[in-house]
């Protein structure tokens, strides 16, 4: 028994099926506080109860699990970050590494090393799966340049870019980020003027790499 | 200069013989035989009669030396014509320096005469005479210039050696007459000689003229002619000598009653000609000869002076006639087959507008013959196709080069239609550039084929995409997800299994069912790579390379560089499909050590160039490289308006190169439902 013992754990996957196995999973040494489906349920929860760690899928409705989890590390640095997904894409786990990550898992290989990778991650250490290269990791984290990180959007241009990717409408989108509509159509425009995007094809391809919304 | 003192000093020295009354008309005597004898100097016997008029003088003044010398065009010496001397008496030098006699030859050219009794009356600055005076032995001598229209040309010289000689004012000015006498017998046998020349000249010049040519004075007589019987046609009468003395225009009247039209419009020409009235008459002819078809042009142009009169030239045009009859029959056997032709033929001259076409391209383009010329074919250009061939048509018109286009042109029925069109310089038997001729096809048809196989295939190949896309996502994100679940329980069931046997047996089956989602998940990353649209070509060409060395024990070195930001998702998937056909291509046939993978932007146009050191095979070959994937490689990057090619040969490796446009000009129907994913305001 290590000293991470009931680690309070949230559990973030729009698959609930997997969602509640890796519960199953987990509950022997750690406690789950919360399952939830989408990153803004996440970041309401996070907020609200203060885990130790999040399991986080890469790819969730509303916002997605790399913006989700950037926003806990900002506001809850405590709080780790730990990846769970079917993408095994080295520059994937590179990208989440980078934003402040503590560990990504397979979730082919949940069964396995799901519990290993929360123990390590609650030490202070890191985790990858073995099926990804970790030096081919590592040096993506090193040399890619912030590219897939643009800077040039805000934060709330982000929440509003994702919400429009996923296809809704922009009150639904003034809806769930408590906004009005035309601030989301403001919103919509100043995003296309920073990015240099003149279509809405280019603005969803510029979604689906900043891993906003699965491809 | 003192020249007058010493030459107009008169001295009363006593002569040798008393100038007497009888000897006075002795001389007038001689002056009038030398006159009568030089007046009428017959050409061929002129030394003769100068050297007897000298030998009357020699022995008339008891002189011992007659010479005439003549000036050189230039002055610059005297040259000894005629002389006579006395037996002893040394020659005359054949030539002189002028420049050696400045002062006698400055005043020969003067006019005045120079008259020396002895070596002492002479200026100091013609010392040159003193001392020649001295060489030869010379006592006295008298030099008078020959004159012509006033003009000194030479002189005629005296000369005293066994005794002085006192030269009398009277004697030289009698002297002087026939110095003139000799002058003007000179100057006119000169110039008969030189007409003499001339005319040989002249007449050697038309008897060598293949042309005919009559002189006719006012009459229509003929003063000269260089032929006195010629080639026998209509206008140089039969059987008739023209010899000079005849009348040509009288005879030609006489043919013109027998009623040949040429032979009229002949004479009224030359009548015209020769009363003033037309500055110059020409007629073609046809010979008389029957076998053998000949051609002359009669050119009648008048006289000036004041006596009238013509010069007619009968020239022979039968090769030119020939060579203009066949020309015109080669055009009109070309202009009628061109017009039968089912194909659009034209002719355009050298920087000439107007475009000749034959009937098949006027019926074709709908396009009036008069509408057609190059400004207005030009302006019936698709502007996107004038713009896309103006340089290449230019330069190659600049150059007189051969130029094939393609491009749309506006038929009279307000539809664009695709034309291949062809042009190429044409030029003359003797070198010189005519224009252009060309043909042009309607490939309309053609095109709307190829354009409806372009979609097709274009539509077949986004179909696949979209079909592998959904396999591949329905393989990611549920079956992938149902199998790592599946995983889990049974990880949950061996923990909670009582038996290690069950817990073995289990353990087995987790393993087995991890296996199957990984397989999966990497299926779904074969069919439909999640990379490229998550991390886009760079990142997804990368990844391809790392996986294809990794799993086949190669070096692959990957350059990735400076592409653009925001990237059209057909052109990466086109180019990063090439990428995937390429690797398969070298691992399945070249047995390659290393691979070079470079993909790059440069201005506006991707380039991507797959290289490796393999075995290679010869890219010439037909058909070879056609069954390398080649045909969807290409048709991927149509799509996109890209291009590629390949280049090899046996054991010098395979060269794979793409070429893709950044900035699209025309796309073939975009998804409609990508466009409008985003537009869903409520």
């Amino acid at each position: 028994m290590n000293r991470h013992h009931g680690a309070r754990l949230l559990l973030a996957d729009d698959h609930t099926l997997v969602a509640e196995a890796c519960k199953g999973l987990l509950e022997p040494e750690f406690q789950v506080i919360g399952i939830v489906a989408d990153g803004r349920a996440l970041l309401r929860a996070a907020l609200e109860h203060r885990p130790d760690a999040v399991v986080v899928d890469v790819g969730m409705p509303l916002l997605n699990g790399l913006d989700a989890g950037e926003q806990i590390k900002r506001h809850l640095p405590a709080v780790k970050v730990v990846y769970l997904t079917m993408e095994a894409a080295p520059e994937l786990a590179a990208e989440a590494f980078r934003r402040g990550a503590s560990g990504y898992v397979l979730k082919s290989a949940a069964a396995e090393e799901l519990v290993t990778a929360l123990r390590r991650v609650l030490r202070g250490e890191s985790y990858l799966s073995p099926q990804l290269t970790k030096d081919t990791v590592n040096f993506l984290i090193r040399t890619r340049k912030p590219g897939l990180r643009e800077k040039r959007i805000t934060k709330r241009q982000r929440e509003v870019l994702q919400l429009l990717a996923e296809g809704r409408s922009m009150k639904e989108v003034a809806s769930v980020l408590d906004l009005k509509p035309g601030t989301v159509a403001f919103h919509k425009y100043r995003i296309m003027e920073s990015l240099g995007v003149k279509t809405n094809a280019e603005l969803l391809q510029y979604a689906i790499k900043q891993h906003m919304i699965p491809s | 200069m003192k020249r007058d003192a010493p030459t107009r000093r008169h001295g009363p020295r006593p002569a040798p013989h008393p100038w007497t009354l009888g000897r006075r008309v002795a001389l007038e005597t001689l002056i009038s035989d030398l006159s009568a004898s030089l007046v009428d100097l017959p050409t061929d016997a002129a030394e003769e009669h100068i050297h007897h008029a000298f030998e009357e003088m020699l022995e008339f003044f008891h002189l011992d030396r007659v010479a005439l010398w003549e000036f050189s065009q230039d002055r610059s010496e005297m040259v000894l014509l005629h002389c006579r001397r006395t037996p002893g008496t040394p020659p005359a030098p054949v030539r002189v320096d002028t420049e050696d006699y400045r002062w006698t030859t400055h005043q020969l050219l003067r006019g005045e005469p120079i008259f020396v009794h002895d070596g002492r009356n002479l200026p100091a600055d013609a010392q040159a005479v003193k001392e020649a005076m001295a060489q030869q032995g010379i006592r006295s001598w008298l030099a008078l210039p020959l004159r012509r229209d006033g003009v000194v040309f030479g002189a005629l010289v005296f000369v005293a050696i066994r005794r002085q000689m006192r030269w009398l004012g009277k004697v030289i000015s009698r002297l002087q007459t026939v110095a003139d006498i000799f002058g003007s017998a000179l100057a006119r046998h000169r110039a008969e000689q030189a007409l003499r020349q001339s005319e040989a000249l002249k007449s050697s010049i038309l008897s060598s003229m293949k042309s005919h040519v009559m002189v006719v004075d006012r009459a229509g007589v003929i003063i000269a002619s260089n032929r006195e019987s010629v080639k026998v046609c209509s206008l140089q009468p039969c059987a008739a000598h023209l010899t000079a003395g005849m009348n040509y225009l009288e005879t030609l009247r006489r043919c013109a009653q027998q009623g040949d039209a040429a032979v009229q419009e002949s004479v009224r020409g030359i009548e015209s000609v020769l009363a003033g009235t037309c500055p110059v008459f020409e007629i073609e002819y046809a010979g008389r000869a029957a076998e053998q078809r000949s051609w002359f042009a009669m050119t009648v142009t008048p006289l000036t002076g004041a006596e009238g009169g013509a010069v007619i030239v009968h020239r022979d045009i039968t090769a030119r006639k020939h060579a203009e009859s066949e020309l015109r029959e080669s055009e009109e056997r070309f202009s009628r087959i061109a017009d039968e032709a089912p194909v659009m033929m034209w002719t355009r001259e050298p920087d000439g507008d107007v475009i000749h076409v034959n009937k098949f391209g006027l019926e074709m383009t709908g396009w009036r013959a008069e509408d057609f010329t190059l400004p207005k074919w030009m302006a019936a250009i698709h502007p996107d196709d004038l713009q896309k061939n103006f340089g290449t048509w230019a330069q190659a018109m600049d150059a007189r080069q051969k130029y094939t286009l393609e491009y749309r042109y506006r038929h009279a029925s307000g539809q664009y239609r695709w034309l291949l069109a062809c042009g190429m310089p044409r030029y003359l038997a003797d070198g010189s550039f005519a224009g252009y001729v060309g043909i042009g096809i309607d490939i309309q048809d053609q095109k709307e084929a190829e354009q409806a196989r372009h979609e097709l295939a274009g539509r077949l190949l986004r179909a696949q995409e979209d079909e592998r896309a959904r396999i591949a996502r329905e393989l990611h994100d549920d079956i992938a997800q149902r199998l790592a679940l599946l995983t889990i329980r049974l990880r949950q069931l061996e923990q909670e299994a009582a038996q290690t046997a069950d817990q073995e047996r289990i353990a087995v089956l987790r393993r087995q069912s991890k296996q199957l989602s990984l397989d999966v998940s990497h299926l779904s990353h074969l069919l439909h790579s999640s990379y490229l649209e998550n991390l886009g070509l760079a990142a997804a060409v990368e990844n391809q390379c790392r996986e294809t060395a990794e799993l086949h024990h190669l070096e692959i070195d990957c350059k990735v560089r400076n592409l653009p930001r925001v990237l059209d998702h057909d052109v990466a998937l086109g180019l990063f499909r090439v990428v995937q056909e390429a690797l398969r291509n070298v691992i399945r046939h070249s047995h390659a050590a290393q691979i070079q993978v470079e993909l790059f932007a440069d201005g506006a146009t991707l380039h991507l160039r797959i290289t490796d050191d393999g075995v290679g095979f010869d890219s010439a070959a037909p058909g070879h490289a056609e069954g390398l994937g080649l045909v969807s490689m290409k048709e991927r990057l149509r799509l996109v308006g890209g291009e590629c090619t390949i280049s090899s040969q046996p054991a010098r490796g395979t060269r794979v190169e793409a070429r893709v446009p950044l900035v699209q000009q025309h796309r073939h129907a975009p998804a409609r439902a990508d466009e409008d994913i985003l537009e869903k305001a409520g």
